[in-house]
């Protein structure tokens, strides 16, 4: 696979300079680590997110309006140090405290803790949560314990929303914590993704598709030869479904993530279908929406996350946010 | 000795990092058979860079010298490894009153804390094959010292003999975590590097702490 980067050692940093141009007014990157900031320091609660780089607009493009104040950015698929955790936390306003926001990956969870308890030594009050939404990852009684992966976007919406809406420390946490737990993703991979090096990040024989893989190709839960869509959507909606408990009468906002090398064309047949599933079980849909905002390295294949509503969180779920690659209006 | 001013702490952890510099080769070695082989680089990257941090420099409070050695570590270590020494000597001084001496009781009670933290966050319980193999009996000698009255001497003394039959007792045990995890029984026989590392910290300390009790 061809890739255009300059030096690999490089590639991140670039890459935040890069997207800043995009947007001058609205962001600036982070001082000496990989790292970007909203231009904007809001009396708020404020919200830093993280971890490895490889799978944008996840990172870079959840800091904007209503969504994040500031990232930290590691290499591609490596946590991002600490200190770059620190620096970001210093830089945003942190006055009523902040929230860190990351996906449940070791090294991430490793970093963020140890930083919040640094960041407690001077005199910042910060909490985390672990967005577990990878329903193949472990079973629903260790729902906790569970990967992160693209439901981090609808997260990271309510969260920005219900801080913007000048929420307490505590009480934000809680929101975004009921966002977390009611947030459910199942994924189908079906061609690898390369990385940066142009090395493919999993092997996948043409004609066959594999559900539940990680994002670096950690095996997943049942590969099949290529259906068509409408049956892929149908397993997947079934793991779903049974999963996070939704029945007639439950109301739910469902995005549709394309992995990056998966066309609209095909992402359109497949939301054609869920949207039929939904009706057809009674399910309410609040909202339902294709967009990539999650993608490994251009992975062929998508993901269907579901969120499970109720008054609270549609209310911040309705609230608007803002980046070059992060657009959400109702 | 029973207390340890801040001169006297700062050169213990200087004692510390010559020697954790000086068995890099060891670790190295350790290190090949389980793991990547980067563990004794690490360590000494990191000791020598807590070497220069403390060499010649006054600290005030007992928190702040952890600080400065977590910190350090945390920098120059990077990866995983960094993070979790840094929580050896980070996590154990949050939300506590700063101390211009270091007794045993306060030092069993840092190191307590922080190795709850790390067990939390390393989600790594004894018998794991992991550094909590050896910090977990290191920081129970020292709770047994304190309820013993011991001195100060012979409370490190005996942290570092209890971290040495942990690290001893990972040769018993399957990895639970990173690579030495793919090793599986093949892993029996072989100690773990990362717990070799406390064994070195606790012994380092109790060897400077005995070593200035018979020059006094």
């Amino acid at each position: 696979m061809n890739k255009i980067i300059n030096q690999p050692e490089q590639m991140i940093k670039e890459m935040i300079e890069g997207y800043v141009e995009t947007c001058p007014d609205l962001l600036e990157p982070l001082p000496d680590y990989k790292g970007i900031l909203m231009k904007q320091k809001k009396n708020k609660v404020s919200i830093v997110t993280g971890g490895g780089s490889g799978n944008e607009p996840w990172i870079l493009g959840y800091v904007g309006e209503g969504l994040a104040d500031g990232a930290a950015l590691g290499n591609v698929y490596i946590a991002p140090p600490a200190r770059a955790i620190l620096n970001v936390t210093k830089a945003v306003n942190h006055e009523k405290g902040v929230i860190y926001i990351c996906t449940n990956h070791a090294g991430d969870v490793l970093n963020f803790e140890l930083v919040g308890e640094l960041a407690q030594l001077d005199g910042i009050d910060t909490r985390c949560v672990f967005v577990a939404d990878d329903i193949t990852s472990a079973p629903i009684e260790k729902q906790e314990e569970r990967r992160g992966v693209a439901g981090v976007a609808l997260v990271m919406k309510v969260a920005g929303a219900a801080c913007d809406a000048g929420l307490s420390l505590d009480e934000a946490v809680r929101v975004i914590q009921k966002a977390n737990r009611n947030t459910f993703t199942f994924s189908v991979t079906t061609s690898p993704g390369y990385l940066p090096s142009g090395k493919a990040m999993c092997e996948l024989p043409e004609g066959f598709i594999e559900y539940g893989m990680g994002f670096n190709g950690e095996p997943g839960v049942l590969r099949t030869e290529l259906k068509p869509a409408d049956e892929i959507a149908d397993t997947m909606m079934d793991y779903l479904l049974k999963d996070c408990g939704a029945t007639a009468g439950d109301e739910v906002a469902v995005m549709v993530n394309g992995f990056g090398f998966t066309s609209l064309l095909e992402l359109c047949i497949v939301n054609r279908r869920v949207a039929e599933i939904l009706k057809g079980k009674g399910i309410k849909v609040h909202d339902l929406f294709i967009d990539s905002l999650f993608c490994p390295q251009g992975t062929g294949g998508f993901s269907l996350s579901i969120l499970k509503l109720d008054e609270e969180l549609k209310r911040y779920y309705d609230a608007p946010a803002y980046s070059p690659f992060f657009k959400k209006y109702n | 000795m029973n207390t340890l001013n801040m001169r006297q702490l700062r050169d213990m952890f200087l004692f510390v990092a010559r020697r954790v510099i000086e068995r890099e080769d060891f670790l190295t070695e350790i290190d090949l058979k389980l793991g990547d082989g980067d563990h004794g680089f690490g360590m000494a990257l990191g000791f020598k860079a807590v070497k220069e941090a403390l060499e010649g420099k006054e600290f005030e409070t007992v928190e702040n010298l952890f600080q400065e050695v977590g910190m350090t570590l945390l920098d120059t270590m990077g990866g995983a490894s960094g993070v979790l020494f840094g929580t050896m000597f980070i996590s154990g001084i949050v939300g506590i009153e700063p101390h211009q001496k270091a007794d045993l009781p306060l030092l069993a009670g840092i190191y307590r804390r922080s190795l709850e933290a790390l067990k939390r966050r390393g989600k790594a319980q004894v018998g794991d094959k992991t550094m909590v193999d050896a910090f977990e009996p290191a920081v129970i000698g020292l709770e047994q010292a304190v309820a013993n009255s011991e001195d100060l001497p012979k409370g490190l003394a005996m942290a570092a003999e209890c971290a040495k039959k942990g690290m001893m007792h990972t040769r018993d045990c399957v990895a639970k975590f990173g690579r030495a995890k793919s090793y599986g029984t093949k892993a029996l026989g072989l100690q773990d590097a990362g717990a070799t590392s406390v064994w070195i910290i606790f012994q380092a300390m109790s060897d400077w702490a005995s070593e200035s009790k018979e020059s006094e």
